[in-house]
């Protein structure tokens, strides 16, 4: 055998497989070398900052806040349409008891616009502020996605899943609202979501390029742009 | 704690029991710390990652398969928040890069080498700690796996998902950098 590369030494340091051992023991030069590039791995510090006895503790604590915060909620879409069912009663119902109480001072047809107009005002404002809280959840499994540390993304990829269809509803009712600002976010979202879902199981390369659109088109920045425009909208007309 | 005893913590903190996940911290924290300031190099950013290691496993959890062994799990993401904790320092630290390669050229021995060993041994790990602010992030996380946690190539790789030759020449950069701050450092002592 030729001479030891550096790499051949550096490998039989650590004691992954190679070729030099044998070598080493029948040639001088390169038995000097591999010695110096042991003193030099071993003056190498190892030793680790000792902590504290009530270490977990402290981690505890600091994190702990953060967990409260950080944890998605995502009810099942058979929750979301009961609480969407239960908010259209109510609006309608709130309607007929508004249109009850004008008769007496009003005309039928003057009562009824006034009531369209609440119900369209209510309906707007409920819409927005579902759409703003939509956009806080999308946020997360965006960011959840983004810094994953691994490639399997399964969980996203199970709460983008329950976002799309709830995306598209409001989507389609952001474009009869003609609120067309909040339809844009909410399609570049959608097409980010499908993404997401449609990403085949351990594709590192893939979940790469799916990050890259998501950073390309500043999806983030602008769900949380949007999002807080809607709750400050929201503060405005309450 | 035995098997069947942890597997039920895991099932317990997946069901978002806050104190099963504070059985999982308790159980994982010093040995996280101790990964993470072998990666970082100092004891704030390793306090920091592990705290964001924690965050990061506790928002993943529900994907956690229970057959998987949890510790092997967390110590990758301990590794990953590492790597994002280097780019990020790297990244503030770029501007001030040319002058931290001075200050270790300049700190190269001098004819005039300190006789206490005590002292001896805080330069080397002072420009020890130096020359491993110059390895990228990749370099020195296959380095500190390699050196002081003891991993084969193979589970370099796999940990930091790169191919195995990749993960060798990560470590063979590695050593070249460091061994032109070491050899001369042993040269004059």
């Amino acid at each position: 055998m030729n001479h030891c590369s550096d790499d051949d030494l550096v490998l039989h340091y650590y004691g992954e497989p190679c070729e030099a051992e044998s070598h080493l023991r029948t040639c001088a030069e390169c038995a000097t070398r591999y010695q110096s590039l042991s003193a030099a791995l071993a003056s190498i510090p190892t030793d680790v900052p000792a902590r504290a006895t009530e270490y977990e503790a402290d981690v505890w604590r600091r994190i702990a806040p953060q967990l409260r915060v950080r944890r998605v909620w995502l009810p099942s879409p058979a929750v979301r349409w009961t609480l969407a069912a239960a908010a259209t009663v109510a609006l309608v119902a709130s309607g007929y008891f508004a249109g009850r109480l004008s008769t007496g001072s009003h005309s039928p047809r003057i009562a009824r616009t006034a009531v369209a107009d609440v119900d369209d005002q209510a309906r707007r404002r409920t819409l927005l502020l579902n759409v703003a809280e939509h956009l806080e959840r999308s946020d997360r499994v965006l960011t959840d996605v983004m810094n994953a540390p691994d490639v399997d993304i399964a969980t996203e990829q199970q709460w983008a899943t329950e976002l799309i269809a709830t995306n598209r509803l409001y989507r389609q009712d952001a474009v009869d609202a003609n609120e067309s600002s909040v339809a844009t976010v909410l399609d570049e979202l959608e097409r980010a979501l499908l993404d997401i879902v449609h990403r085949p199981a351990d594709a590192g390369a893939d979940l790469d390029s799916i990050r890259n659109r998501i950073d390309a088109a500043a999806l983030l920045f602008k769900v949380r742009v949007m999002r807080t425009e809607l709750l400050q909208g929201q503060e405005g007309t309450s | 704690m035995d098997a069947l005893a942890a597997e039920a913590v895991l099932a317990r903190a997946r069901d978002g029991d806050a104190e099963a996940f504070r059985v999982l911290v308790d159980g994982h924290a010093r040995r996280a710390f101790a990964l993470a300031y072998r990666l970082m190099g100092n004891e704030q950013d390793a306090d920091d990652v592990v705290q964001e290691s924690f965050i990061r496993a506790h928002r993943r959890l529900r994907g956690f398969e229970s057959r998987a062994n949890f510790a092997t799990w967390f110590h990758r993401i301990v590794v990953n928040c590492a790597i994002d904790a280097l780019r990020a320092r790297n990244a503030r630290r770029e501007d001030a890069r040319g002058d931290a390669v001075d200050a270790v050229g300049e700190a190269m021995p001098s004819d005039n080498p300190s006789p206490e060993r005590l002292a001896r041994s805080a330069e080397i790990r002072r420009r020890v700690e130096a020359s491993l602010d110059m390895l990228t992030p990749q370099e020195r996380t296959a380095f500190a796996l390699r050196h002081y946690e003891g991993r084969s190539i193979d589970e370099i790789s796999q940990t930091l998902r790169i191919q195995e030759s990749a993960a060798k020449h990560a470590v063979f950069r590695a050593v070249r950098k460091l061994r032109t701050v070491l050899e001369p450092l042993r040269g004059t002592t």
